[in-house]
């Protein structure tokens, strides 16, 4: 048994099974990130209206989701939710469970970028005559938006690699197709490098993209065909 | 002179013996280490926190023949080959199918014949035939199992057939397809015999079978490396022993076992 094989190792890389795994794995860790966003941004908000029991209620919503595995939410919405009658497919107890684990961790992540954003800017907007939402719209979220995205990147590139937690709720994720393949010729080596393969792709195509949005939320981009800023680089607040 | 004449024969002498100490590597000396994922009713499985079935008592009737301890090293099922392959269990004993792929890669002792059946839910809702009645369905097995690949198999014959594929859902364990199956997570499963038996055994009411069974003269084998030869022998030793003087069968009964497993 020679210890690499190029060929299986190619051969695993080009086929149709793990091209459609990687495409899972992308398709779970983009819906979970949405879903992440959405449930993250909502509890932030919930704690900037300042209503205690709605405090107490995101509170006890990130004490559950970040301090139980991630593992067990999956095992948790595969294996018990049916007790209650809710039978969902695999996929989206993944979604599910990801996505609102990611929700807690997103909500803390967006809390610091709207606490980022000064009084003095929301000072201002109210001295302008905004209403409160007019001004958490217009002032406070485009903001914090853009100190966020750097973590939410970080965040999206863990949950790319936490995606391969579903493999045991028998979603055909990467990493359950890299274990199949290599069960009938036990070629470990060459099944699990073209996963890694497939997983380091993705990761770079998502570090690209958070350039791209980067650059484009970065204020020096809204002069539009202007490479260098034209600003001072500490502009007077 | 006559010292040194003394010296060479003693040492002759004590050569086989030596050499076949020597021989056997085992991964903990003293202890025979098997890998085995306990999830695979009535062959391994954990009851009050200790692995239990079969396989673990024929193992301690097998280790005590050859003057090791019994030492189970517990893993999931898509591991025991690896595990096997990379040097960290001397033998893997988990209900292994002796399969044509498994072959290629390890040495095996068949010790039990099986054969495989479809399970489905009780009063059978989706009015499952057996084997060939599979097409269209969901059906779940254990990832990496025999059961997988004979699924897919079958899966492969109705879409020759013009028929729709069967929607394989793989999960770690035999019991993890049991939940899945008892939550209508899927249609069906398929499974050993054995297996199937021992859910019904546990839960009744639950589960029903579709169909006669099939392949029903599979081999269960003690995965070995290829080079393990001395081991090898030795535990083919002890378990003709063991066959003999009444053990084996009576571990056949103790499990629930009919008498057509006996591999002897």
């Amino acid at each position: 048994m020679t210890l690499f094989q190029p060929a299986t190792f190619l051969n695993y890389l080009l086929s149709v099974d793990y091209a459609a795994a990687a495409g899972n794995t992308l398709w779970i860790s983009l819906a979970s990130l949405v879903l992440g966003l959405c449930v993250g941004l909502i509890l932030a908000m919930a704690r900037e209206v300042g209503f205690p029991p709605l405090n107490a209620l995101v509170s006890v919503y990130l004490w559950l989701f970040r301090g139980t595995p991630a593992l067990l939410q999956i095992v948790f919405a595969f294996n018990v939710l049916p007790a209650f009658g809710v039978v969902l497919p695999g996929f989206a107890c993944a979604v599910l469970a990801l996505g609102l684990n990611e929700g807690a961790y997103m909500a803390e992540i967006m809390r610091s970028g709207i606490r980022a954003v000064g009084q003095d800017q929301r000072d201002a907007a109210q001295a302008l005559g905004l209403r409160k939402w007019q001004m958490m719209r217009l002032i406070v979220l485009p903001q914090a938006f853009r100190i966020v995205i750097p973590p939410i990147g970080n965040q999206f590139i863990g949950m790319l690699k936490l995606s391969a937690l579903v493999s045991v709720i028998g979603v055909h994720e990467l990493l359950l197709v890299a274990d199949q393949s290599a069960s009938s010729n036990f070629r470990y080596l060459e099944a699990l490098s073209a996963a890694a393969v497939y997983y380091l792709v993705l990761t770079n195509l998502f570090m690209a993209v958070q350039n791209r949005i980067e650059w484009a939320l970065s204020p020096s981009s809204s002069e539009r065909g202007d490479k260098v800023a034209r600003r001072p680089l500490l502009s007077p607040t | 002179m006559f010292r040194r004449t003394l010296a060479l024969s003693i040492s002759l002498f004590l050569l086989p013996a030596v050499a076949m100490a020597e021989e056997l590597q085992l991964v903990e000396p003293g202890k025979l280490t098997w890998g085995s994922s306990p999830t695979f009713t009535p062959f391994e499985f954990m009851r009050d926190g200790k692995p239990m079935g079969f396989d673990v008592d024929l193992m301690d009737a097998l280790s005590k023949r050859i003057n090791l301890s019994s030492n189970m090293m517990g893993m999931e099922f898509k591991g025991v080959i690896p595990a096997l392959l990379g040097n960290r269990i001397d033998v893997g004993v988990s209900g292994l199918y002796v399969t044509a792929e498994r072959q290629q890669v390890a040495d095996f002792i068949p010790y039990v014949i099986v054969g495989n059946q479809i399970v489905v839910q009780k009063g059978n809702p989706k009015h499952i035939s057996g084997r060939d009645g599979l097409c269209g369905f969901k059906v779940a097995v254990p990832v990496n199992t025999a059961f997988e690949a004979s699924t897919k198999q079958v899966s492969a014959e109705c879409t020759a057939a013009g028929k729709p594929a069967i929607d394989i859902l793989s999960l770690p364990g035999s019991n993890n397809v049991a939940l899945a199956l008892s939550q209508g997570r899927v249609d069906g499963a398929l499974n050993s015999t054995a297996t199937i038996a021992a859910m019904m055994g546990e839960t009744p009411d639950v589960y029903e079978l579709a169909g006669p069974a099939f392949d029903a003269n599979t081999k269960v084998g003690i995965a070995l490396r290829k080079d393990s030869t001395a081991l090898k022998a030795q535990l083919e030793q002890a378990l003709q022993a063991v066959v003999k003087d009444g053990t084996y069968a009576s571990l056949l009964k103790k499990w629930n076992l009919p008498s057509t497993a006996s591999a002897f």
